[in-house]
């Protein structure tokens, strides 16, 4: 069975690839971000990203003989999972380490687990967590933002270099709320300017595009969980957190996609809430990928279950016997 | 997807573009003022215990890879803008791989150290405590840059642990200088290497006048007298310390010129450490005290295209007895277009070696003796690199001998750590004398 065609008699511009195009769109925020506060480097490693998710994509389906100009079928996830997975990453990522998180996410994760479309975990993430366990040092050093706009080096070499003294004890309590919200706490480079995520976000909701439950009660359980956690540091170290953490970047562009979050309301309620436990308790005690990567790949896990157990043969047997 | 699709997603694309740059062109305005303050807090705290400024930039350097070990320099001003002084951020790496990252501070035109700090973020750092850090700090702030750090005032004994110069070759090596002193006098300085030792050293002048004797004759006849012990005897301690410790450097020569580690001497020993270095060059290119003469005779006739006996250059001991007074350029170096680009001697001259005599610093040997090089400092990707902390070269750091200014004691007992220390000092005066152009 073809992709695309389950439903012919359905007529619709808002088809897989339609909603594919309005989510690159929504990522050009991001990437301004990203080019801006870290010049030529973020521009390479999104370019590259996009390119070779989606080389490594068409190649694989030449192989499977399911050639895009034979299908005239190109759903441009591949170029948004490149540009994700890039944005996820520090300024000072080389583009081998780059690859081979590209390569493991669009071989292995996507291949694997049934190809386009049919896969259960959001492939930039995958990969990501991949490089953190295979290259954690040279994963580990974020630039200022602003600074060093022509540096490229890193992108060839190991970027494993004495970090600058600014980095020692970095502390975000240091930073107002308007310098987090602009994006100048050096971060993964898409995803430090929570107010351009937002901008993302609102884009996504009027183009009516993307799945808010989950991304909504993920926020809000974050919230919650973090007072919990960091009950002792106060409510402006929480809202602080929330700022640099990477959790608006999570809540909009990974876990709102249609294929890996679950369908149903209670089932997107559950994931979130799951999620945002998920994320605190692994920033507080590990890192802050593994926090981001983590609460979406639980996400991820529960989806298909929630679904299975809320919709498919048991609400049709209900049906059925009505 | 239909044109009529394509166009509106195009325009999306724009709009969304637009409204991002905007927002965020937005947001970094209304946060900068935040963003400086903050910054300027930062820089405060590590920095105000290193140079006291009202506020601080950081100098962007395109060539930093050229001086490892550099990881940053800062300028800090005074409220009215004026500049006071400048802080760099170095790193030292030790051979073991060990880590020493260190601010240090030092004044805009005085080159004078005002602060030295430690910042413990080093992944694997050397063991040295602030309390020692603090020590050598209060040796060296408010000293000039660069640094080194004396030995131990302790004799060596000549035998084969003594610590020598490599590549030395046998024979008697003699050197003098250009042009003589304020009384006439043509120092000389004589050494003889036996089986790559130091074991003989003579430090004497002849006069321009012929008829005056040699500066040792005229101390010890009273007719040459100075402040202190008799200038024979003073020169005769110096040659013996020499022979002692086999290396000028460790002389230990000051800022004004003098020594305070040799018993008994007082006067300048430039000139001396001078003509040693010079001679023990003219050792390791195996150019002899024969070969040296010979060679500063050809110099002289060369300028006069006449033969040294015709010109009487020699007197009755065997001294080549000339003034380069008033030929400033006989040993003056062209490029193609003739453009004089430095000064050799007569090592360099015969040979044809390009010697930079002030940085005494062998470029190109050609001929047979080449040096030993042993480099004190070995640059590494992420700091300067000490390897063996070997002080028999006649650069320190990359600094020429000559232009060391202040000799501390160190910490107690531990040459090598102090060295370290000072190392990170004399990379960032390394660093400021190329980027202010400047002469400590």
């Amino acid at each position: 069975m073809r992709p695309g065609k389950f439903a012919p008699f359905i007529h619709t511009s808002i088809t897989t690839p339609y909603i594919n195009v309005k989510y690159l769109i929504a990522l050009i925020p991001c990437v301004v971000y990203a080019i801006v506060s870290y010049g030529i480097r973020a521009l390479v490693l999104i370019a590259f990203s996009a390119f070779l998710s989606t080389f490594f994509d068409v190649v694989v389906e030449a192989i499977k003989n399911q050639s895009i100009k034979t299908n005239k079928y190109f759903d441009y996830a591949s170029i948004s999972g490149g540009i994700v997975f890039a944005l996820l990453l520090p300024p000072d990522c080389s583009l081998i380490v780059a690859a081979v998180g590209i390569l493991a996410g669009s071989l292995v994760f996507k291949q694997l687990f049934g190809g386009a479309g049919t896969n259960i975990f959001v492939i930039p993430v995958a990969g990501r967590l991949l490089i953190e366990a295979l290259f954690p040092s040279q994963l580990d050093t974020f630039a200022t933002p602003g600074s060093a706009f022509f540096e490229y080096r890193s992108l060839l070499f190991d970027s494993n270099t004495h970090e600058s003294i600014f980095q020692v004890g970095h502390d975000f309590k240091e930073y107002s709320f308007v310098e987090l919200l602009a994006g100048r706490y050096p971060s993964f480079i898409g995803t430090g300017c929570v107010i351009l995520i937002i901008v993302s976000l609102v884009y996504l909701i009027m183009s009516k595009t993307t799945r808010i439950t989950t991304t909504a009660s993920y926020l809000f359980f974050v919230f919650v969980a973090s007072l919990v956690v960091f009950w002792d540091e106060g409510i402006l170290y929480v809202c602080s957190f929330m700022l640099i953490s990477g959790v608006f970047f999570v809540a909009v562009f990974l876990l709102s996609d249609y294929t890996t979050t679950s369908n149903s309301f209670y089932g997107s309620v559950i994931s979130g809430i799951v999620s945002a436990v998920v994320f605190v308790l692994c920033f507080k005690y590990s890192s802050s990928i593994v926090a981001i990567c983590g609460s979406v790949l639980v996400c991820n896990l529960m989806s298909f279950i929630m679904d299975y157990y809320k919709l498919g043969h048991v609400t049709l047997v209900e049906e059925v016997e009505e | 997807m239909d044109r009529k699709i394509i166009r509106k997603l195009s325009i999306e694309l724009v709009v969304i573009t637009l409204i991002s740059v905007f927002v965020l062109s937005f947001f970094y305005l209304i946060s900068s003022d935040d963003s400086k303050e903050r910054v300027q807090q930062n820089y405060s705290e590590l920095f105000a215990n290193v140079l006291e400024a009202s506020y601080y930039e950081e100098i962007e350097i395109d060539n930093l890879d050229d001086y490892s070990g550099l990881l940053g320099v800062y300028e800090g001003f005074n409220e009215d803008g004026s500049p006071l002084g400048f802080i760099t951020d170095v790193l030292v790496v030790t051979d073991n791989n060990e880590e020493l990252h260190l601010l240090t501070g030092i004044t805009y035109d005085g080159a004078e150290l005002t602060g030295l700090s430690r910042i413990h973020d080093e992944r694997n750092p050397v063991a040295i405590s602030d309390q020692q850090i603090a020590v050598i700090a209060s040796q060296a702030v408010g000293s000039q840059i660069p640094l080194y750090v004396n030995h131990p005032n302790e004799t060596f004994d000549l035998d084969s642990s003594s610590p020598r110069i490599p590549g030395l070759h046998d024979g008697i090596f003699y050197a003098q200088v250009k042009e003589p002193d304020n009384n006439g006098y043509i120092d000389y300085v004589e050494i003889e290497v036996t089986n790559g030792s130091i074991t003989r050293v003579q430090w004497d002048a002849f006069n321009i006048e012929r008829n005056i004797k040699d500066r040792i004759d005229a101390a010890i006849s009273g007719a040459y007298v100075i402040s202190g012990e008799n200038w024979a005897t003073q020169s005769y301690n110096l040659c013996h310390a020499l022979i002692n410790c086999q290396d000028p450097a460790r002389l230990a020569m000051k800022s004004d010129g003098t020594t305070s580690i040799v018993d008994g001497v007082t006067i300048e020993i430039s000139t001396f450490v001078q003509l040693a270095y010079e001679c023990i060059n003219n050792s390791i290119y195996d150019f002899n005290e024969e070969e040296y003469k010979a060679g500063l005779a050809s110099i002289i006739s060369g300028i006069f295209n006449s033969d040294p006996e015709t010109l009487g250059i020699y007197d009755d001991e065997g001294n080549i007895v000339f003034s380069f007074e008033d030929y400033p350029n006989a040993f003056a170096i062209y490029d193609e277009e003739n453009n004089i680009t430095g000064y050799t001697n007569v090592l360099g001259k015969v040979r044809g070696i390009v010697i930079d005599t002030e940085n005494m610093n062998i470029s190109s040997p050609q001929t047979t003796g080449t040096p030993n090089d042993s480099s004190v400092v070995d640059g590494a990707e992420d700091g300067v690199n000490i390897g063996d902390v070997d002080t028999s070269s006649d650069n320190i750091d990359g600094i020429p001998v000559a232009e060391i200014r202040t000799y501390i004691d160190g910490i107690e007992g531990d040459f090598v750590r102090s060295r370290y220390v000072v190392t990170a000092v004399n990379v960032s005066y390394r660093f400021l004398k190329d980027y202010l152009n400047w002469m400590a």
